[in-house]
């Protein structure tokens, strides 16, 4: 058995949040029974190895690795039909895998569904409301459902903004209204491992930004989260860690710093007109208006590209507008990333 | 746990199937009208029996089939359109627990609605009393959830809840021809009438029929003899065998092609 104080070690969150925070978190891993802590996930709430799935001839997911570490929150990026929603449906039992192995909580989320249920929350895509129901009644019914109720009704609405829609059938709210309803019901048990997919679609800024608060919050509890989002700035406000899919690939995983380290910088001026733009260790720029060159994750490489691109200006007697070296965006990454064949 | 769920799924459907205008008409309205169009007929026998208890006895098995079995082939199909069943299924609600539910909510109103039809058979056509209550109540209950792996088997055939009207239609026909539920078998050939009485709202028919009137309609031709109530029992033996048969047959179709998520999915 881990000892409490090795556990919030590799919760980075845990290390600059507050003293009540980790206690709170020691008393719930002392809490779970020993035989859900087995000792090949110790550590990682969730832990994914070579998963494959497929639908008759189409393979959606290809072989994905990867870990959450308890209180992380992970994000699935990718465009549509990369298998991020095939993947999370998987951890969260709706699909068992075609090959390779996944744990939630050290448990089959297929197999041991009855089990992990009680302690997963999970908000679907879309839809799965019953029209005539008013949103009060909606809570209450998923309320109702659980084995223990740690928010009453109206906490869990006003925790989404939608005090004020109690009484209105689900039918008549917005796209993001339903949104914020499924956040309140996917989070009504103060489940210690949460799948979004795509939570914040539909959703106008205002209520997009409270939605992340309110999921900031959630991962400030010690909950666990996995989110699948096309919005990057998602991943950029929330996300501790990301993958990049594409394909049914991971094509970039880590941090978002280290995945755009990985990338490394580029170089961007206004192209001069009538001249012939160089080639630097076999590496030519991409033009437009703007003339950009990628100069590589290696530090030294790409101050030597630099420097020769800065001598053949000079050389040419060319002042280059609007020149501009900067590292690549998590935008550069994902576009290159769903732009290669 | 179990209990409680199905309990709390039931809840959830009476107070949606109140608000809902087409469910109400579908379990509520239209088996009240079906039990009442048999008021006028106080003329005329069949099978030796007043033509209006003939018919009523007839129209208690009908009003499960629409209460039971065509609602709930809508329900299923417009829930798992939305999506809704996938979100139950996400959860703690087991998967009895889900269907059940549903199933339970159709029972209890099939209840109430059997009763309201002999209301207006001892009351509006001047009928006895049915001889054997608890045989018509275990009947009713064992007909309803037959109905339900049944419901959940034709709506994973079925594309959306319109389409449902189009699914249920040609097995209304078929039940409805072969139960002998508005009209008698007696003159069609042997094989029709043994490949008849095997269908799934036959032996809900004849037993309603034992149970109310306290003969025995799968003995031979009219006139049917008299049976007690502890004879009747055993009368109805093979057709509540049957209807199990059935209910077994309705889970295997129902895990063969009931769907939790959306067909195009």
């Amino acid at each position: 058995m881990t000892p409490p104080g090795a556990a919030h070690d590799d919760v980075t969150r845990m290390t600059v949040s507050d003293p009540d925070r980790e206690d709170k978190w020691m008393t719930e891993q002392q809490t779970l029974p020993r035989t859900e802590r087995s000792p090949a996930t110790a550590g990682a709430a969730i832990t994914v190895r070579d998963l494959h799935q497929r639908y008759g001839d189409f393979e959606a997911v290809r072989g994905i690795s990867f870990e959450v570490q308890p209180g992380e929150l992970f994000a699935l990026l990718g465009t549509n039909g990369a298998g991020k929603t095939t993947t999370i449906e998987v951890l969260e039992g709706f699909r068992t895998p075609a090959s390779g192995s996944v744990r939630v909580l050290g448990l089959d989320p297929h197999a041991d569904r009855a089990r992990l249920r009680a302690r997963t929350g999970v908000m679907l895509q879309d839809g799965g409301f019953v029209g005539d129901l008013t949103v009060a009644e909606t809570v209450r019914f998923w309320r109702d459902v659980l084995p223990r109720r740690p928010q009453t009704v109206d906490e869990a609405l006003a925790r989404v903004d939608l005090a004020d829609k109690a009484k209105v059938p689900v039918r008549q709210l917005s796209g993001g209204q339903k949104r914020r309803l499924d956040l309140a019901l996917a989070t009504l048990a103060r489940p210690e491992v949460l799948f979004l997919d795509e939570p914040t679609t539909g959703m106008d800024p205002e209520a997009r930004r409270s939605t992340w608060s309110t999921i900031h919050e959630l991962v400030d509890d010690g909950t666990t989260v996995v989110l699948t989002t096309h919005y990057l700035e998602e991943a950029e406000r929330l996300a501790d860690r990301i993958a990049i899919m594409h394909g049914g690939r991971i094509s970039a995983t880590g941090t978002i710093a280290s995945v755009v380290a990985e990338r490394g910088s580029r170089v961007r001026f206004l192209a001069p007109e009538g001249v012939h733009l160089p080639v630097l260790d076999g590496i030519s720029a991409t033009t437009g208006d703007l003339a950009e060159y990628h100069l590589g994750a290696d530090p030294a490489a790409a101050q030597d590209r630099l420097r020769r691109l800065l001598d053949w200006a000079d050389t040419n007697r060319l002042v280059l507008d609007r020149f501009e070296v900067r590292s690549a965006s998590l935008e550069d990454v994902f576009l290159e990333i769903a732009h290669a064949a | 746990m179990l209990l409680e769920h199905t309990l709390k799924v039931a809840r959830l459907d009476f107070t949606v199937l109140l608000r809902n205008r087409t469910a109400f008409f579908t379990t509520i309205a239209f088996p009240v009208l079906l039990g009442g169009m048999t008021l006028g007929l106080d003329e005329g026998v069949v099978e030796g029996l007043p033509v209006g208890l003939y018919l009523l006895t007839g129209m208690l098995a009908l009003v499960g089939f629409f209460v039971t079995f065509a609602y709930l082939t809508s329900l299923f199909t417009v829930r798992r359109e939305d999506l809704v069943l996938k979100r139950m299924r996400g959860s703690l609600l087991s998967e009895v627990a889900i269907l059940g539910g549903s199933g339970l909510t159709c029972t209890v109103i099939y209840v109430v609605q059997a009763a309201v039809v002999v209301t207006i058979g001892v009351v509006g056509l001047g009928g006895a009393a049915p001889r054997n209550v608890p045989l018509l109540l275990l009947t009713v209950v064992l007909t309803s959830i037959m109905f339900v792996p049944l419901a959940a088997a034709l709506s994973g055939v079925t594309r959306t809840g319109e389409s449902a009207q189009i699914t249920v239609l040609p097995v209304l026909l078929v039940l409805a021809g072969t139960s002998q539920a508005a009209f008698p078998l007696g003159d069609m050939p042997e094989l029709v009438q043994r490949l008849s009485a095997a269908m799934p709202l036959s032996p809900v028919v004849d037993v309603i029929r034992i149970a109310y009137f306290g003969r025995d309609f799968t003995d031979g031709t009219a006139p049917y003899p008299a049976v007690g109530f502890a004879e009747s029992w055993s009368a109805a033996a093979p057709g509540l065998l049957l209807i199990l048969g059935w209910t077994v047959v309705g889970v295997l179709f129902a895990r063969r092609y009931f769907r939790w998520e959306p067909r195009n999915a």
